[in-house]
């Protein structure tokens, strides 16, 4: 009894995953149908042997018919000793001993290996199958030939054909044969068709993009062996025409080859080396394409010097590295600055240049990185140029900024109390400078803290170098005392003033950090304080505007006096010509094909509608064939079945709405009510 | 009448009385004698009373019965408690409820035969309206069923221009709790589409600019996931493009009036453009028309125009017959656009514009056609436009009037201060540029007289309905309306002359045909299929309405009848034979003499 479960159980197991697998595989069924065909063949098998029915009876009736040394008597081993008569004990003495101990299912053996034989090629078809048929669907992902466009016409004419598409030297690739004509293919690709007839055919043609027409020759004596080739240089279709019989239309598609893209990592756009920064940069970028890198350099352009005097230099850094055709490459260059001869104020532009190997040239953004010169503040460049009134000023801003680096230098050295004192000493110089600035905006020196005198004293001492370079100005106003002179108060622009007072704000920062002995904390502000006062002499340049050119007087009385008799008065008329009607005759054919839905017949003029939009979807699908080619297919069986079907309708009517495009705004006038008297007087109590 | 034949045969029956009662008293055979007197008065009086009606008042107590009937849609669960017996009217209803209510051919005529039914109470989404009329005289309660899901109000104008915006609003009503997405669909494709959430009635409002000339079945589809819930039928025609006749009157050439020129040109307007160049020296151009003589204005010259197009300056230069001639085809229904170019005018409609300067800025950035953003204007507008109260804007920039609407007899006067709107087209934003200048023109032009003009009534004219029409003809004479060969005959307003009413009936659903003078008109008739939430709603709040009209009184459950019966004259009749019968029998078996 276990023996037959066991074999019914491999059985059904067996049958259910062969067909199972061959059903995932043919037509791509779940994992259910397993489960169903193992219930149906268990439940055949349970019905021809119905395993629960089998009883002591079965055995006996079994052990009868097939040991006959038994003599039909197994029965009687079964009944209780007491009942047996005195033959019957006889009897079950005799056969008793001859009782088969092994092989009493004899005639299951075979069907045992039978059923083991199942299930194990079962097994082996469920583990193998399904293994191909993932295979082949990561295949058709990752060809770009995917040879699974199903469905394709072919005139019965056609007994067989191949096509050959050898894609260009750059992809690498070898080339392939398909037994497709819908062609997808890399751009320049070289594709030859071999068609082979199963009769003569006279005229062969092959229309490309409905436009352009090739007859071919046969190659063989039969005429039945057909040979063309082509550059797949651009999207469309193609059809074939056959003694005049037109095949349906196949998709080329073209895949382009897109240039080399660069994406820098590092540095940013815009970079800026400041003081102290290491003048050093590293260039990391990424570089994909489509086929293979062939090459891609750093181009690099400095700009030194400055206003008119701008040199530029130009130089090609090539990556040390092999690009060797590959798809995807991280690039990594670090540039030192200095050996390229840059140097503070400079500026760096560069862009990456690569080339794939279609020999596509692609370049990167410009990207840009410029040093921070210090030397451009400390510069005397603007105090020469003369036309500012204020030269002696900017020194003494400088001059404190170097004294109070060099007191920071000597820090080390010199005791705290030494520090303090000059420290505070650099606070007054700040003071004194503040003050004189001040007097710009009118404020008045004397009645500031400490006193001019002392001050002014502290000053001399340290700008006594400087005095004679000040002008006669600067001598006189020694002896004069000016500093009531209301043009100083104006002497200025409002927005020059309030750079002024800006800087004077960051005078006072400075002094107060100088006073409590920071001075570290303080040069920020005195940097800033001269980059202000550096700021303003830009600013004060002088504009003279153009003078004016003057007219005679116009006399108004005589205006528009003059005798025109004999001037002609302009006219013209123009009519627009009829442009092409194709929108209009295409947004009435919309309409129709949206009516037709019914299933309808179309009519002979609306068929002369469908024959006038076939035209501008040609041209549409020469260019968009993956969007189009599907629309004039159906346009096609609409022009030739007599009823519509809605799906072809869909497909038309989607793509000519595509093809209308959005409509202008017109205005047009509203329809009103009637032109009778009676609404007429109604409006005429509207009039105020 | 009645009363004087009663008296007649009273009078004759009496007679007959004493004539017979006299008879049997003198008669010899004294047999029975008191009998036969009664026999004779019981065969006399019978006599009468089978001329003389005889009417019996006898009153009766019933107890009130409620009618329950049951409409597409009610919950079976809530009538489990209900005693009575359900009736339902509606035969589709008929294998749901087969057994267990019972149908009723004819409303009217079942409330008529039970008089005992006093109040109905309607079950499920409510009856027909035609059914629901029947009930006028009786109390309604009504027990709603909950809110149908789906469309439950939808509204979109079916004859538009070509290339107009067509919107269609309305409400859904989603009791599902999953969101579903409500789309237009038409040509293979979805239009336009919005989200209806879960578990609420939201209203939808979906947009698309027409691209097809003639008519077209859209459909609004309700889908949640890749299931659709519901799909209803949009069907659309458009109306024949009209051009119009514009006039344009310039105190100078400008680009302003250059770039309005070619516009109108090339989308084919009738152009006639008059720029004065000097004194009394004009340049004159006539696009897509003939020419005519433009030098002088008059109100022949106006009454073929739709729109008159002139700045400030050109029509303060007008002389005062000119401008009389102006202001009189505006009043007769021309449409006049104003640019308005200073605040300091004398003249009336100028003035009454109440100019004011607008306040400095650099870009005009905010300027709006009703809902409609326009682009940036790198100009500014140098002043702006009072609000009055017999004005609509037309033109806003953020809160202040740009351009206005107003009317002037059976015309329209529209008002810019926009100065430069071609800078509009200079930058590229054309479709801002047609769009501000389609707002003017067609707020402006002269409306048409309207050529036919069919409506349905009604909601979704559905298939087995009676269909309303009204038609608007050109002329006030009676349309010939054919339908399948059959003429129709229409009723005239009473007010518009030009308008008629008729109605029709179809039993096919879809595009439908009329021939209205010869020329062919189409109307859709939708099935019985489409919009049934909506017309559910629909019932349902009838229903509301009019069981708030006419709300059950709460009273005893038993009313006293009175009912006046004629008592039948057979019975009178069988008395008299009876009667007769006796004296005639009596006569035969004691006939001694």
């Amino acid at each position: 009894m276990l023996l037959l479960s066991l074999q019914g159980l491999a059985l059904s197991l067996g049958i259910s995953l062969l067909t199972g697998s061959l059903a995932k595989y043919i037509f791509g069924t779940g994992n259910w149908f397993y489960f169903a065909i193992f219930a149906l063949v268990a439940g055949v098998f349970l019905c021809f042997h119905p395993l629960w029915k089998i009883n002591e009876q079965h055995i006996v009736r079994h052990l009868d018919c097939h040991f006959p040394e038994l003599e039909e008597s197994t029965g009687l081993i079964l009944k209780p000793q007491a009942k047996l008569g005195t033959l019957e004990q006889l009897q079950v003495g005799k056969i008793e001993p001859l009782l088969p101990k092994k092989n009493i299912f004899n005639d299951l053996n075979l069907k045992n290996w039978i059923s083991y034989a199942c299930l194990m090629v079962g097994l082996t078809t469920y583990l193998f199958i399904p293994a191909r048929t993932i295979h082949s669907a990561t295949d058709q992902e990752d060809a770009v030939h995917a040879n699974i466009r199903k469905e394709e016409k072919v005139l019965p004419q056609i007994a067989s054909y191949t096509v050959e598409i050898t894609p260009p030297a750059y992809t690498g690739k070898a080339s392939r044969q398909q037994n497709q004509l819908y062609l997808k293919a890399e751009l320049d690709a070289k594709a030859v068709w071999s068609i082979r007839t199963n009769k003569a055919i006279r005229n062969f043609r092959v229309f490309f993009n409905e436009v352009e027409q090739i007859r071919l020759k046969p190659l063989n004596q039969d005429s039945t062996l057909w040979n063309f080739s082509r550059k797949l240089d651009k999207q469309g279709f193609y059809q074939l025409e056959l003694d005049g019989k037109k095949s349906d239309l196949y998709q080329i598609e073209v895949i382009p080859d897109y240039p080399v893209k660069i994406n820098i990592i590092q540095p940013k756009p815009q970079h800026t080396i400041d003081i102290g920064e290491r003048m050093h940069i590293s260039i990391k970028a990424q570089l994909n394409d489509d086929y293979g890198i062939a090459g891609a350099y750093i181009s690099a352009t400095m700009a030194s010097g400055k206003g008119e005097s701008v040199s530029f230099t130009e130089k090609k850094l090539p990556f040390e590295i092999s690009f060797a055709n590959r798809k995807s490459i991280a690039l990594q260059k670090p540039i030192d600055l200095r050996s390229l001869g840059m140097k503070p104020g400079d500026e760096l532009y560069f862009f990456i240049q690569a080339q794939d190997n279609k020999g596509q040239l692609s370049r990167s953004d410009v990207y840009m990185v410029n040093i921070v010169d210090t030397a451009e503040l400390m510069s005397m460049a603007g105090m020469t140029s003369g036309v500012n009134l204020v030269p002696e000023y900017f020194r003494s801003q400088r001059q404190i900024i170097l004294d109070t680096e060099k007191l920071l230098g000597e820090r080390s050295s010199i005791s705290t109390a030494d520090f303090n004192k000059r420290s505070n000493g650099l606070a007054i110089d700040q003071k004194l400078l503040r003050l004189r600035y001040g007097k710009f905006l009118g404020e008045e020196n004397e009645t500031s803290i400490g006193g001019d005198h002392e001050d002014h004293d502290e000053h001399d001492g340290h700008d006594h170098g400087e005095e004679k370079f000040g002008d006669v100005q600067a001598i006189m106003d020694r002896y004069a005392h000016k500093h009531d002179i209301a043009e100083d108060a104006t002497f200025f622009e409002p927005d020059i003033k309030a750079q002024l007072k800006a800087v004077l704000n960051e005078m006072w920062k400075s002094e107060l950090q100088l006073r409590t002995y920071k001075a570290q904390e303080a040069l920020p502000f005195e940097y800033k304080a001269l980059r202000l006062l550096k700021d303003l002499q830009q600013k004060s340049r002088a504009y003279v505007a153009k003078t004016t050119v003057k007219t005679a007087a116009l006399k108004n009385e005589k205006r528009l006096t003059g005798d025109q008799d004999k001037i002609l008065a302009p006219r013209q008329n123009a009519n627009l010509e009829n442009k092409d009607d194709s929108r209009e005759e295409l947004r009435t054919l919309l309409s129709l094909l949206n009516l037709h839905r019914d299933g309808k017949a179309f009519a002979t003029n609306e068929k002369a509608l469908l024959q006038s939009a076939q035209r501008d979807l040609i041209k549409a699908a020469s260019s968009h064939p993956e969007s189009y080619l599907d629309a004039l297919k159906s346009l096609r069986s609409l022009t030739q079945t007599k009823f519509p079907r809605p799906k072809d309708l869909d497909v038309v009517a989607k793509a000519i709405y595509q093809l209308i495009g959005t409509i202008p705004t017109k205005p047009q006038p509203q329809t009103g009510g009637t032109a009778k008297q009676l609404s007429d007087r109604y409006f005429n109590h509207l009039k105020n | 009448m009645a009363m004087e034949f009663n008296l007649y045969v009273l009078a004759a029956c009496f007679l007959l009385l004493c004539l017979l009662a006299y008879q049997e008293v003198k008669r010899a055979n004294k047999h029975w004698l008191i009998a036969r007197l009664t026999a004779t008065l019981l065969a006399v009086v019978t006599l009468a009373l089978m001329a003389i009606p005889i009417t019996a008042n006898y009153e009766s107590r019933q107890h009130n019965s409620t009618l329950i009937l049951l409409t597409p849609g009610f919950n079976a669960d809530s009538l489990d408690h209900l005693p009575q017996k359900r009736y339902f009217t509606d035969e589709t209803l008929a294998p749901l409820l087969k057994g267990k209510a019972n149908f009723i051919p004819d409303l009217a005529y079942h409330l008529a035969a039970t008089p005992a039914i006093k109040k109905v109470s309607v079950y499920g989404y409510g009856l027909p309206d035609e059914e629901l009329k029947k009930l006028e005289n009786i109390p309604l309660e009504f027990h709603p069923a909950e809110k149908p899901s789906g469309i439950i109000a939808c509204h979109w104008n079916d004859q538009l221009h070509e290339g107009e915006t067509l919107t269609v609003q309305g409400q859904y009503h989603n009791s599902s709790p999953k969101a579903l997405n409500l789309k237009l669909m038409g040509f293979g494709q979805t239009l336009d589409s919005a989200q209806i959430t879960a578990k609420a009635t939201a209203k939808f409002s979906l947009q698309h600019p027409l691209r097809q000339k003639g008519r077209a079945l859209l459909k609004l589809v309700a889908l949640q996931g890749k299931d659709t819930l519901n799909q209803e039928l949009i069907p659309i025609q458009t109306i024949a493009k009209t051009s119009l006749k514009i006039t344009i009157l310039g105190s100078s050439p400008g680009f302003e009036y250059n770039f309005l020129k070619r516009w109108l040109y090339e989308n084919r307007y009738q152009v006639a453009l008059r720029n004065r160049i000097s004194k009394a020296q004009y340049s004159i151009e006539f696009l897509n028309r003939t020419s005519f003589e433009l030098n002088r204005l008059s109100t022949q010259l106006f009454q073929k125009e739709d729109v008159l197009l002139i700045d400030q300056q050109e029509f303060e230069n007008l002389s005062t017959p000119e401008k009389q001639a102006v202001k009189q085809a505006v009043g007769q229904g021309l449409g006049l656009i104003l640019l308005a170019q200073q605040p300091n005018s004398t003249e009336p409609w100028i003035k009454s514009l109440n100019l004011a300067a607008g306040k400095k800025q650099e870009k005009i950035n905010q300027l709006s056609l009703q809902q409609t953003k326009l682009a940036t204007l790198p100009e500014q507008v140098p002043f702006l436009i009072g609000n009055i109260a017999d004005q609509q804007a037309l033109v806003l920039d953020g809160a202040s009037i740009v351009a206005v609407q107003r009317l002037y007899g059976k015309g329209n006067i529209v008002a810019t201060t926009l100065p430069q709107s071609y800078q509009w087209s200079l930058a590229g934003h054309q479709h801002d540029y047609a769009l501000y200048w389609t707002t003017l023109l067609e707020a402006a032009a002269r409306a048409k007289n309207p050529t036919y003009l069919l409506q349905a009534l009604g909601n979704a004219p559905g298939a087995g309905n009676r269909l309303n029409f009204t038609l608007a003809t050109p002329a006030p004479t009676v349309p010939l309306i054919n339908h399948h060969q059959q003429s129709l005959s229409s009723k005239q307003n009473m007010l518009f002359d030009n308008r008629w009413q008729f109605h029709d009936w179809s039993f096919q659903p879809g595009w439908q045909s009329l021939t209205i003078n010869g020329q062919k008109h189409y109307f859709f008739v939708f099935g019985k299929e489409n919009w049934q939430a909506l017309s559910a709603n629909q019932r349902l709040e009838r229903h509301i309405a009019h069981a708030a009209l006419h709300t059950p009184t709460n009273n005893s459950p038993e009313t006293k009848i009175l009912t006046q019966k004629i008592v039948s004259k057979w019975w009178f009749f069988i008395a008299f034979v009876f009667a007769a019968g006796f004296l005639w029998f009596e006569n035969r078996l004691y006939n001694k003499n």
